[in-house]
This record gives structure tokens, C-alpha cells and sequence, in this order.
């Protein structure tokens, strides 16, 4: 799974992060202790803003899963679908 | 400020974002009420019961973003009251700096032990039997603790076997390290102000939102925008702030890109600090101090001042690593305002004081800063820059790190008299501070130079931040690595004040 963080300077205003945070926090914790489906690999990277949100209004903070992006995100929900990817058969 | 607070964190930085944004397009503040709307759209409350609380909590916070008090729920005046006494382009700074909006206080219980519906009514009831003041009794569902028996030793706490017994604290009164938060006539949050340090650690407990500092924000956006000339101070602690792929370099061309002329790295008034402190400490200690205390963290001189004012006269005379920064743009450009740029919120009262005041024109947190470039649009990780900074020291870059003044100090003392005898000892967090401090006053740091910084893991954990301790704590120190001076004696920039 691929998971993009933007940081850009709204979306690390409103709470990128934290959820940056919570990610590596659950890899260090609950990731490590589980069973991992077989495949599953979480890829995380930090993104530049790129003038994304520009014409958007308020979306931040943004992240992408596998390309798809998620306006609003929040780290609880951020880490639900990692854990749900993780533990497919 | 805590990372997990999401919604109270979004709640405070949305104010500055849009503080800034009135000041920049020179917004009609009479209208400050529909900035609550802007902020708060709709008929469905985000964050509290009532859309109409929601509105009025935000409401204080923009007033207090302006620099004006806050108010009661019994105040009639519309929002925009005492606008005129604000609307200006030079600092009308006020204390009191922290202040608890009241009717968004939530008057959380005092310290109270308390049994929970996790209580089986079990047979063994060993919470009975261990209370020294016989303050549990077994009622018709569960144990029962009588409040005004309970002494809060927690002996009922260890016994229970189900866990079902808890204490809890008010989160502001538990986080203020020098015990000056207590109750108004509605058992809501009430500061002292007399003992208050103005470290900012009840803002960034209270889960409710409820407590806030004044900021300078407008009164400095209007004052780069008349064209007066005005420069920035930034504090070691900036690096890694400004978004996670933000370089140093961007954050001062983005800071120029706001219409401030010309950024220097408070670093260098550390440097200047580093070198004083430390002849300062060969010369007094323990000849004429028993020991020596740092006074570069604000809250801990204040704490130091109002609590052990005997042991006062043992902090070191150095000025702030801010007003030697200060100082230093001044000298250079006589004509020029300072704003200093930090993770802090104390500073705001430090740059009040009567020797101060004169060089340091503003202060502004990083969190208000990034509010800044929000409301003008800028996105520091995509400027184009080529210069490094390098005004400071590899030492005096470590200043935001706690242990980083004393260590920076130590090793100053050791180039300029090498068989000194000093140990060092650091404390961060106001608690901490204070115990260290006990000690010192009962002469058990006694050939020490003492470090004190109000704030968790020192300046990178201030109320003013955006970055997670540990990141900060990583970025500062590989921005500390690439200084090209090893040591302020390298920093041919402060050599003339020497």
C-alpha cells in the first residue's frame, strides 16, 4: 500500500501531523505485532503541495492510498485502512 | 502543543489564519462577527453542543488573536468591542498573556478519586479496608467514595481489583508546573496571575479548548504593510516547523516574501549568550555563586523570580539569545523593528520588560507565522532558494534542544579555561524546573550550571509549535551539523561584540 502525506504548509497547519505521527507509531507498535497478509507492504511518503488544494476550499489535511485521494483525512481513519489492507487474506 | 488534540489544535490555528488574512486585506473589524461565521459555517455544531457556543468561543479567540481580553458571558458588548484600542500598526500588548475564555471552560472536576460503574460490588471489598479515613462505604450498587472524608491517598485506587476506582485531575491545573490555576465563584478554571509564568502548558492540556494566549499578529502584519521596515529573529527551535519538506533556507525567503526585510537566526544572539554565561560562570562560580542558573528560557527566570526570589540573584545576568539578536539587527539598522519569530508564548510578556522592549518590537509564534503565510498564500516547501543561512554556531543552533544551553556553555567553558570545574544539570518541564530548583536552593547543585526550560523536551516541545517533539528533535540537530562555525568562537558575526 502506497501512502502519500502531504505537508504542504495547510495541511501541516490542520493536522498532517499527526497523522504522520500516528502512521509511524503504527508501524512501530501494532504492525510489529501482527499478522501481516502476505504482499502487504506499507510504503509512506511525505508529498509536496504542489498547489494541489488551490481552488479546493478547505480539504486539508490530503493524503493519498494507492492514488486515491482523501481530502479531510484523519489519522483514525488513515490507520483503519492501513490495518484492513494489512490483514487481507 | 498536542499532536492528538486535533480539533482544539484546528481551532486555535484557524483563528490566526484568519487574523491574518483581516489584516492583510484590510479587513472591517467592526464585522468581526462574520469571521465567526466564515469559520464556523451552517446550522450543525462542529466541535461543541451548540453552534452558537461554538461561535462564541471562537469569537473570544479572535479577540484575543487581536490582542484584546477576553470576556464573560455577561458582557453585552458586541464582538468587536474596544476594536479602536487594537486597530494599529504598532504593539499595544496587554497582559494578562493566558487567559481561560470562561464559558468555555467546562469547570472539569478538582483533583477527585472517584469510583467508575466498573465497580462489581464485590465480597472482598478491600477499598473499604484500606482508607485511612474511613471515607468508602459499600452502598446499594457499588462502593462509594465521601469526598469530604477522601484525602486522595489512592490506597482504595491500588486495592480494587477490577481497576474500578480512578483519580482524575483537571488537565490545566495537573499540567501548570508552578500550581497557578484554581477555581472562580462557577468552579470553572480560574489563572493566578501573580504566580502564572506564562509558560502556556495549560493551553496546550485542556482538552476543551479553553484556555488561549493574546497574540500581536494583526498589529504586525499592519505594521509591515504601512512600510515601516521591519526584520526577523527566528529561533533555533524553526527548523522542521514549516512542514516536513520545508528547508530552513525557505522558511527565511518565505518569511521575505511576508514583507519582512531581512531574517537572522536567533542562534547568534545564543552564540553571544554561550560566551557571556560562560566567563560569567569562571568568574562567579563558586567564589561569589555557589551555583549558576541559565536565563535564556523566560518562564523559568519568571518562576525562579516570583517563587525562590532569594536564589535570583544566582541566574545568570546574560541577556535572552533574543535580545542579543535583537540588539544585533538594531545596531546594523538603527531604524529597523524586530519581530521575533519562536515556539513560545513567555517571550511575548520578556519582550514587555523594560530592557527589552526597546529592541524586540513583536513576537510572534511559529504557529501564527504559518497563519501568515496561509492567509497570503505562500507554500514555503515550493520557493526556489540557493543560500544557506549561517549566522550561528553548531552550539548555538542546539539552544532549542533541552540540555543544549548547558552543553553549548560547558563546552564554551572549557575553550576558555579548561580546568574549570563545572557540572552541568538540565531540567525542562515547569515541574521539573521547579524541583530542580529546590534543590539548588538547598545547596545540592552547588558548583552547577543549571539549565531551565519551561517546556518539555525543551524549546522544540513550546506552545507555539506544529512539528511532533521527536521530529523537531531530529531536524534541529542535523540543521545544527551544518553550521560552518564548530563554536561561537568560529562565528566571526558576533566577534565584534566581544
Amino acid at each position: 500500500m502506497k501512502l502519500e502525506i502531504c505537508v504542504g504548509s495547510k495541511c501541516t497547519m490542520f493536522g498532517a501531523d499527526h497523522i504522520i505521527q500516528s502512521v509511524e507509531d503504527l508501524q512501530e507498535t501494532v504492525l510489529k505485532d501482527m499478522e501481516i497478509a502476505e504482499g502487504f507492504e506499507l510504503e509512506v511518503s511525505l508529498v509536496k503541495c504542489n498547489n494541489r488544494c488551490k481552488d479546493e476550499g478547505d480539504v486539508y489535511p490530503k493524503v493519498f492510498i494507492d492514488g486515491e485521494v482523501i481530502n479531510n483525512a484523519h489519522s483514525q481513519m488513515v490507520m483503519a485502512r492501513i490495518l484492513e489492507a494489512a490483514r487481507k487474506e | 502543543m498536542k499532536e492528538s488534540y486535533v480539533d482544539v489544535i484546528n481551532i486555535r490555528r484557524m483563528v490566526f489564519s484568519e487574523i491574518a488574512r483581516l489584516a492583510y486585506e484590510d479587513g472591517d473589524l467592526t464585522k468581526l462577527g462574520d469571521s465567526t461565521y466564515a469559520l464556523l459555517p451552517g446550522e450543525r455544531a462542529t466541535y461543541r453542543e451548540s453552534i452558537f457556543r461554538e461561535r462564541a468561543v471562537v469569537g473570544e479567540r479572535l479577540r484575543l488573536a487581536l490582542g484584546l481580553d477576553v470576556r464573560s458571558a455577561a458582557n453585552m458588548g458586541p464582538i468587536e468591542e474596544g476594536i479602536d484600542k487594537i486597530n494599529l500598526d504598532y504593539r499595544v500588548y496587554e497582559p494578562p498573556l493566558v487567559n481561560v475564555i470562561p464559558f468555555a471552560c467546562e469547570a472539569c472536576p478538582t483533583k477527585t478519586v472517584w469510583v467508575t460503574n466498573n465497580c462489581r460490588k464485590c465480597l472482598a471489598h478491600p477499598c473499604t479496608n484500606v482508607c485511612p479515613t474511613n471515607a468508602v462505604s459499600i452502598e446499594k450498587n457499588a462502593a462509594f467514595i465521601h469526598q469530604d472524608k477522601c484525602i486522595k491517598c489512592g490506597k482504595c485506587i491500588s486495592a480494587c481489583p477490577y481497576a474500578a476506582i480512578t483519580q482524575y485531575e483537571r488537565p490545566c491545573a495537573a499540567g501548570c508546573g508552578v500550581n497557578a490555576i484554581g477555581s472562580d465563584e462557577l468552579g470553572r478554571a480560574k489563572i493566578f496571575h501573580d504566580k502564572c509564568v506564562s509558560c502556556g502548558r495549560c493551553i496546550q492540556e485542556c482538552p476543551f479548548g479553553a484556555i488561549a494566549d493574546k497574540s500581536e499578529i494583526y498589529q504586525l502584519i499592519k505594521s509591515i504593510k504601512s512600510g515601516k521596515e521591519v526584520y526577523g529573529i527566528i529561533a533555533p527551535s524553526f527548523v522542521g516547523q514549516f512542514g516536513a519538506l520545508t528547508s530552513p533556507s525557505q522558511v527565511v525567503e518565505a518569511i521575505k516574501e511576508l514583507g519582512i526585510t531581512e531574517v537572522v537566526e536567533v542562534s547568534l544572539g545564543a552564540d553571544i549568550t554561550t560566551v557571556n554565561e560562560a566567563k560569567e560562570f569562571i568568574e562567579e562560580v563558586p567564589e561569589h555563586r555557589p551555583y549558576m542558573g541559565t536565563s535564556c528560557c523566560s518562564s523559568w527566570s519568571s518562576m525562579v523570580k516570583k517563587f525562590y526570589p532569594d536564589q535570583y540573584q544566582y541566574i545568570s545576568d546574560s541577556s535572552s539569545p533574543m535580545v542579543y539578536a535583537a540588539q544585533y539587527v538594531k545596531r546594523n539598522n538603527p531604524d529597523a523593528l524586530v519581530v521575533f519569530i519562536g515556539p513560545c508564548i513567555s517571550k511575548k510578556l520578556e519582550a514587555l520588560e523594560e530592557n527589552v522592549a526597546e529592541y524586540v518590537d513583536f513576537v510572534i509564534s511559529f504557529e501564527e507565522l504559518m497563519g501568515m503565510f496561509i492567509a497570503k498564500d505562500i507554500e514555503p516547501s515550493e520557493i526556489q532558494v540557493d543560500e544557506e543561512i549561517q549566522d550561528a554556531s553548531v552550539t548555538g543552533r542546539g539552544y532549542a534542544i533541552a540540555t543544549g544551553v548547558a552543553s553549548a556553555v560547558e563546552a564554551m567553558i572549557k575553550e576558555l579555561d579548561p580546568d574549570k570545574k563545572i557540572e552541568i544539570e538540565s531540567a525542562n518541564g515547569l515541574h521539573d524546573c521547579v524541583k530542580l530548583m529546590k534543590q539548588a536552593k538547598a545547596g545540592k547543585k552547588n558548583g552547577c550550571l543549571i539549565e531551565g526550560m519551561a517546556c518539555e523536551g525543551g524549546c522544540i516541545g513550546g506552545p507555539g509549535t506544529l512539528t511532533s517533539l521527536s521530529r523537531a528533535r531530529k531536524s534541529v540537530t542535523k540543521f545544527s551539523n551544518e553550521s560552518i562555525y564548530k563554536t561561537p568562537s568560529e562565528n566571526d558575526k558576533i566577534q565584534s561584540k566581544k
